[in-house]
């Protein structure tokens, strides 16, 4: 099994997909996501205000070689999907997009509809769609038939983080498509990113607990860190669960170092500790 | 000219542009005429998740 991260066209070493929101400076998203060892961040598109015509100054900033994956984040419709994305191309000339449709203002739970919809329309284009969706292997394979090059199923509502609350689907989503599963959503600390990823997920993509911690910089480490010991756990192959305990020190030469126990007749000698030891 | 526009607005950095509702292609910025009544839509990227 291969390290590297394969999204269409794109290859990343790095599988911790870093969000830019919500840091309390330039400067510090910069510094965290240098940090986290992230090649790729997303970032969103807005209207520019002519009063603050110096527009994208996020862009210049960036650790260099850092891939832009543009969100589609704001849209409630295939249509307006679809109309973001085009202008996400045309001016970063990428052809990756993170396909984000939001169906509710309380839990922003994915549009899963739509964003079916709208990943047929942006597939067809050429575009590299990432689509932001439910955790439900129906949707997933939806996705993975039209033609998207991931699926990113939430872990919870969207800066929740809460954690994966229904690890046994992910890890279900996971056996049942081919594409890789980029974990979004919903992540609160770095044992939630270690935890998705020992169970399999190609990649997970953090924002808010990173920009929202109290050092960010020190969050991106660490989840720089969980990311990768989860990789290598999944890859490593974790023992089976088991009801009973198993000793990890061998029994075998354990007799010369019992001491005999005084009106013990089972003890006397060492052949009959071994036998009631084994037994 | 859309060019000579952004350059009086003092527009600078990665943006892209509707005109009228329609995309202005980056290719065609430099020959896309711009005259009195027309809509722009200009748009930038912000940090996001």
């Amino acid at each position: 099994m291969t390290n590297t991260l394969r999204l269409g066209a794109h290859r990343f070493s790095s599988r911790l997909l870093t969000g830019t929101g919500r840091f309390p400076s330039l400067q510090s998203t910069v510094d965290a996501l240098t940090a986290s060892g992230s090649e790729l961040c997303t970032v969103a598109l807005r209207r520019l205000p002519l009063d603050r015509p110096d527009g994208s100054a996020l862009l210049k900033a960036l650790p260099s070689g850092m891939k832009i994956l543009p969100n589609t984040a704001g849209a409630t419709t295939a249509k307006e999907a679809v109309r973001i994305a085009r202008l996400a191309r045309e001016a970063l000339e990428t052809d990756l997009v993170k396909l984000e449709i939001l169906a509710d203002p309380v839990t922003l739970y994915p549009h899963n509809a739509e964003t079916l919809r709208a990943a047929i329309t942006l597939v067809d284009e050429g575009f590299t769609v990432l689509p932001y969706c439910g955790d439900d292997p129906v949707i997933c394979r939806e996705l993975e038939a039209v033609g998207c090059a991931a699926v990113m199923p939430l872990a919870a509502p969207i800066g929740s983080g809460l954690g994966l609350l229904n690890p046994q689907t992910l890890s279900l989503i996971r056996e049942l498509i081919e594409i890789p599963m980029i974990v979004d959503a919903g992540i609160g600390s770095p044992a939630d990113a270690l935890q998705a990823m020992e169970l399999g997920c190609d990649a997970v993509l953090v924002n808010t607990a990173i920009a929202a911690a109290k050092e960010p910089i020190g969050m991106a480490t660490a989840f720089r860190l969980a990311v990768e010991a989860g990789r290598l756990s999944f890859l490593s192959g974790r023992i089976p669960r088991r009801r009973y305990a198993t000793a990890s020190s061998p029994s075998e030469g354990l007799s010369t170092l019992r001491i005999p126990n005084d009106g013990d007749v089972n003890r006397e000698t060492n052949h009959l500790k071994e036998d009631v030891w084994n037994s | 000219m859309l060019p000579d526009l952004l350059k009086h607005l003092g527009i600078q950095g990665t943006v892209a542009v509707e005109l009228n509702g329609r995309l202005v292609r980056r290719q065609d910025q430099a020959s896309t005429p711009v005259t009195e009544g027309d809509c722009l839509e200009i748009v930038h990227f912000v940090g996001g998740g």
